[in-house]
């Protein structure tokens, strides 16, 4: 094997890494597709795509039990004929205004040509069983783009057929600011990209908890500026990925720590409510109490006992 | 004691520095992990240590076992210097530095001499 081969194998170890970092946008460059391992890459890259659509939100794979989403339905020639006030809030018209609405009128031209694509070759057989996965750019009265992921189900009824939607936000973006330039390129928003970037700097903001269990945490905007997010796209994101909060998430890993080194070692409860950044043993043994229903002494004579 | 040998690992403190040797086995599971950290914790006695880690038998950790190594198998170790001669466990491990992040310094050597140099700088 020369030194290019190892060149481009360390290439491909890199997507692997990325990819198990849950960084899908990351890609292999090809440069000569004859060569073996540069084919291995190519298809670590359809992978990688192949993940990015799954992954573009958290819970867009397999999650269908969707708390307060959004709902509206559209009839066959796409005019609004039924909503929840949870949409009315999302668009911010009132719910009178909506109904016989076109959809072109609430969500943007690419987005419309989008669905209307997915929709008509996804239902062509006009099948009920399973809904369609999508994701909508809305356009709400602020002007200000905002991106929902969602299912869309095929619905038949006496008078026609139906789409019938519900979903969640993903972000909510600032309009481009269009040019008069003919000749400049405009490069096309990707909301899985931007939202790839969201969950890669939650994912730092994760490991940067781990890496500071033995002290307290700075707050969360301070947080959120080290990790370029806003504070609600940092404290609503880490929960939608970790399920727990900041603060609860670096509280319990503390817990969990001080646990394991009371059960392994020695080391006085003090010393470790010290090394794991509680203010005193009092705070610690409370919420150690809290977290495992008995005083963090307990496991020190179970530790004695065994 | 200064010396612990069980079916997965044998480990030993020698001039402030702790020196753990895989062993061959099958399975490594998050039982064998637990098990190995566990015994690591009783020989250091609340001391904490650089360790020179010999992965040239080691069988590739599950993910499980992986992420416990990373969190809790970071207590009480001021550094590890994995030493390996296979290309094999170097990959594994840079996957692991990589990905599961350990939570101290971590570094891969071909060469003992190389780990240990490394690691003498966390020496007290």
């Amino acid at each position: 094997m020369n030194d290019d081969d190892h060149r481009k194998l360390g290439k491909l170890r890199e997507i692997i890494f990325q990819l198990a970092l849950g960084n899908f946008a990351y890609r292999f460059k090809v440069e000569d597709q004859m060569h073996e391992i540069e084919n291995v890459g190519l298809l670590m890259n359809l992978l990688a795509e192949e993940l990015s659509e799954f992954f573009v939100h958290p819970g867009a794979f397999g999650e269908k039990n969707l708390a307060d989403p959004y709902v509206f339905v559209v009839d066959s020639s796409f005019i609004i004929t039924g909503i929840n006030c949870r949409f009315s809030d999302l668009i911010q018209i009132g719910e009178s205004e909506l109904i016989g609405k076109p959809l072109s009128e609430v969500v943007t031209k690419e987005s419309r040509i989008y669905v209307e694509q997915r929709l008509k070759i996804h239902f062509q057989d006009e099948h009920t069983f399973s809904p369609v996965r999508l994701i909508i750019s809305f356009v709400p009265k602020t002007g200000n783009i905002m991106e929902c992921w969602g299912y869309c189900h095929f619905l038949k009824g006496p008078k026609g057929v139906y789409f019938f939607f519900r979903g969640l936000p993903i972000a909510e973006r600032k309009e481009e600011i269009s040019t008069t330039r003919k000749d400049q390129k405009r490069i096309p928003f990707n909301p899985g990209l931007q939202y790839q970037a969201d969950i890669l700097n939650i994912r730092k903001v994760h490991q940067y908890i781990l890496d500071n269990l033995h002290q307290t945490l700075p707050p969360l905007t301070l947080i959120a500026r080290k990790f370029s997010l806003n504070t609600f796209k940092l404290k609503k994101g880490f929960k939608e990925l970790y399920q727990t909060t900041i603060f609860k998430f670096h509280l319990n890993q503390r817990l969990e720590m001080s646990l394991h080194m009371i059960r392994e070692t020695p080391m006085p409860l003090k010393i470790v409510a010290k090394n794991y950044g509680f203010k005193d043993y009092t705070h610690f043994s409370k919420a150690f109490k809290d977290r495992y229903g008995k005083a963090p002494s307990y496991y020190k004579k179970q530790r004695r006992l065994d | 004691m200064n010396y612990i040998r069980n079916e997965y690992a044998e480990l030993y403190i020698e001039e402030g520095i702790l020196y753990f040797t895989y062993l061959p086995f099958e399975k490594f599971d998050i039982d064998v992990a637990e098990k190995i950290v566990s015994d690591r914790l009783l020989l250091q006695k609340e001391v904490s240590f650089p360790i020179l880690c010999d992965i040239r038998q080691l069988t590739l950790p599950t993910l499980r076992a992986r992420r416990f190594l990373a969190l809790k198998g970071s207590v009480l170790a001021k550094a590890v210097a994995y030493w390996t001669d296979s290309m094999n466990k170097e990959y594994m491990t840079q996957f692991f530095i990589a990905v599961d992040r350990p939570l101290i310094p971590t570094a891969i050597f071909v060469s003992r001499a190389d780990a240990l140099k490394y690691l003498k700088a966390f020496v007290e």
